[in-house]
């Protein structure tokens, strides 16, 4: 395949990958950098960044991930470089409020607000977590740290969240996740694993047999 | 507030946002190239600076050093910290190669977890619940499942609600012949066969099986999960039991007639008892054909052949055919090309037909609103769908549901382990 023939497909590549994730990934950088138009702003930087190196882009098993890596990388980098900036912000020497999403509902307002109170890590863990939608495994090797360390960032960012939003909240009105965050046992399988006997099931279509999927 | 809600975050956040032109993400790219270009002839231009006044041959040195610079910044945005990037050499491929269940709420999947080891792939087939949210992801309760050796190719994967705790699990090995395992939804898998016919017989909410390609059909009772041979077994040769049909709207086998040797469609409406056979005058074609019906009445046959798709429908419960000759307006390639793909199709609630092709790596679409008459390009999941008994769900990479088969949302990714 020449290079045009790649770089069409990586545009196409981007353009499905763009529709498909965009919305998604900017909520998850909200969470994480608590101004909407950073959030935006990092992720079509991340979008651009694949359309500009397409043999990489099309290489990648899965696309979102390596966007969201990327945003993340550069939402570390914007805020290394403003670190000095931020600082100057948060004690009131310079007034830049952060910009937030339309018509936001106040109380997830103040989530976004206490997420920006945790460290880097823990904020990092729990948007992945519980606004990317990823597994703790998956989260592990997104950040690269091994699972024991997500599940205590999990375990220490919820119970600050919880602090930070209600003084008087308690961790167990948390959704239970507590089996998960003791370890790896077989767990038990969802609430309805399968038809009752006077509800047969449905198979899977015939041919489902998807290798290209 | 003691209840922080992420998913109204997200969902309001995504709610409120819109999608920018992609042309402006294109402009953006341009200047990205630009720079990374700059950058390139910068580092170019300081390794020949250092290397020429050394006395060494830089003309040879320098590219090379070039393009090792150049690698590093195409890694990600400016020196980012080391965080791993999904890779082709040790990221494991996933793909999920059929789910089942009865509802949307519970289903699993049979995810093949593929990398790459010593020059070949080594799979391991996984049996994972699929959870609404990541909060309810659970971990496989079957690993490294059929396969005889992890190299080994694995074709046609299905997977079968059986009972409240159990599922089928079947593919074709590399021999041609159809393995299949019973999972347990607590965990792990075991050998199935059927046991010699029962005498009473399958009862109402017991469900037909076929746990050999082109094998006899056996039914699951579902009292005590016991599988026995079906005493009377459909009329045709080459039978192909139709999975994507509920058992209340009959069972439903492809094949092909014994006498003519044209493709045959038999339908039992009593458990097995008797079978109705009609052949439906046309050959075999390039596979299995595709039978696809929503309230068992009206039914639509598709099967590929090397002129085509040929089209059949019943409207009177698979009692008498009709041919139709619909022309398909696939968008993006012939007919030719068309043949050589998977092909699959469901009925939606509201009775209109949904056919793709597979086109990876995910799938076109067609619908027709009015009984096969006409068809028109649609949009729909990037990949094959499934029927449930409230909805569909399609298995793309993430898994998405719809209760319509028109609006599709995405489920997470299932859990899995790595192979070791």
């Amino acid at each position: 395949m020449g290079t045009s023939g790649e770089e069409r497909e990586a545009r196409e590549a981007v353009r499905q990958a763009y529709s498909a994730h965009y919305r998604r990934l900017v909520a998850a950088l909200y969470g994480l950098t608590g101004d909407y138009s950073d959030a935006q702003d990092l992720v079509q930087e991340a979008y651009a960044r694949a359309l500009a190196r397409p043999r990489q882009f099309l290489d990648v098993a899965d696309p979102e991930a390596w966007l969201r890596t990327v945003a993340i990388n550069l939402a570390r980098t914007r805020f290394r470089r403003r670190r000095l900036f931020d600082t100057l912000v948060r004690t009131g020497r310079v007034a830049r409020p952060p910009d937030s999403v339309p018509g936001l509902d106040p109380n997830r307002v103040a989530l976004i607000a206490a997420l920006q109170q945790l460290s880097r890590p823990t904020r990092e863990t729990i948007v992945l977590h519980h606004l990317a939608d990823l597994s703790v495994h998956e989260v592990a090797e997104t950040l690269g740290v091994p699972v024991g360390t997500v599940k205590a960032r999990l375990s220490r960012g919820r119970a600050m969240l919880a602090t930070l939003l209600n003084e008087n909240a308690e961790p167990a009105a948390w959704p239970d996740r507590r089996a998960e965050l003791r370890g790896p046992a077989l767990p038990a399988p969802p609430e309805s694993p399968a038809p009752a006997a006077a509800d047969p099931p449905t198979a899977t279509r015939k041919n489902s047999g998807v290798g290209n999927v | 507030m003691s209840d922080p809600d992420f998913d109204a975050l997200r969902t309001q956040v995504e709610d409120a946002t819109r999608l920018p032109e992609f042309d402006s993400v294109a402009r953006r790219a341009k200047k990205i190239r630009r720079r990374d270009l700059g950058r390139r002839i910068v580092v170019s231009l300081v390794a020949a600076g250092v290397l020429l006044p050394a006395g060494v041959a830089a003309i040879n040195v320098t590219p090379s050093q070039s393009n090792i610079q150049g690698r590093d910044t195409e890694i990600g945005p400016d020196q980012p910290d080391p965080v791993p990037t999904p890779s082709p050499s040790t990221v494991p491929v996933v793909t999920i190669r059929a789910i089942a269940g009865s509802r949307i709420g519970s289903l699993y999947a049979a995810v093949d977890v593929c990398r790459p080891s010593d020059g070949s792939t080594k799979c391991s087939l996984q049996v994972v619940p699929l959870g609404a949210t990541a909060q309810d992801q659970r971990e496989p309760i079957a690993t490294n499942e059929l396969r005889a050796d992890p190299v080994d190719s694995l074709d046609d994967v299905t997977l079968l609600a059986l009972t409240p705790t159990s599922l089928l699990l079947s593919g074709i090995r590399p021999d041609g012949e159809r393995k299949s395992r019973r999972i347990n939804v607590n965990g792990g898998g075991a050998e199935i066969a059927a046991e010699p016919q029962d005498a009473t017989g399958p009862d109402t909410g017991d469900l037909v099986v076929q746990l050999r390609r082109y094998g006899e059909l056996s039914f699951v009772r579902q009292i005590d999960s016991r599988v026995f041979r079906l005493q009377n077994q459909p009329p045709i040769k080459e039978p192909s039991l139709v999975n994507s049909v509920p058992s209340a709207r009959g069972w439903w086998v492809t094949g092909v007639d014994p006498v003519g040797g044209d493709v045959a469609v038999a339908v039992s409406r009593d458990l097995g008892t008797t079978w109705e056979v009609r052949s439906l005058g046309m050959k075999p074609g390039m596979a299995d054909p595709v039978l696809a019906t929503g309230d068992g009445h009206t039914v639509f046959v598709f099967v590929r052949s090397a002129t085509g798709i040929q089209q059949r429908r019943s409207t009177d419960g698979g009692l008498t055919w009709e041919t139709l000759d619909t022309p398909m307006p696939w968008p993006s390639f012939g007919t030719r090309d068309v043949v050589s793909r998977r092909l699959g199709a469901v009925v939606r609630g509201d009775g209109s037909l949904l056919i793709w092709v597979e086109e990876p790596p995910g799938a076109v679409f067609l619908d027709s609103v009015d009984g096969g008459a006409s068809y028109r390009p649609a949009t729909g999941p990037s990949g094959p769908i499934v029927g449930t008994l409230d909805g569909f769900v399609a298995l793309t990479d993430p898994p998405a549901v719809s209760y319509d088969g028109h609006t599709w949302s995405s489920l997470p990714r299932p859990a899995i382990l790595l192979p070791s």
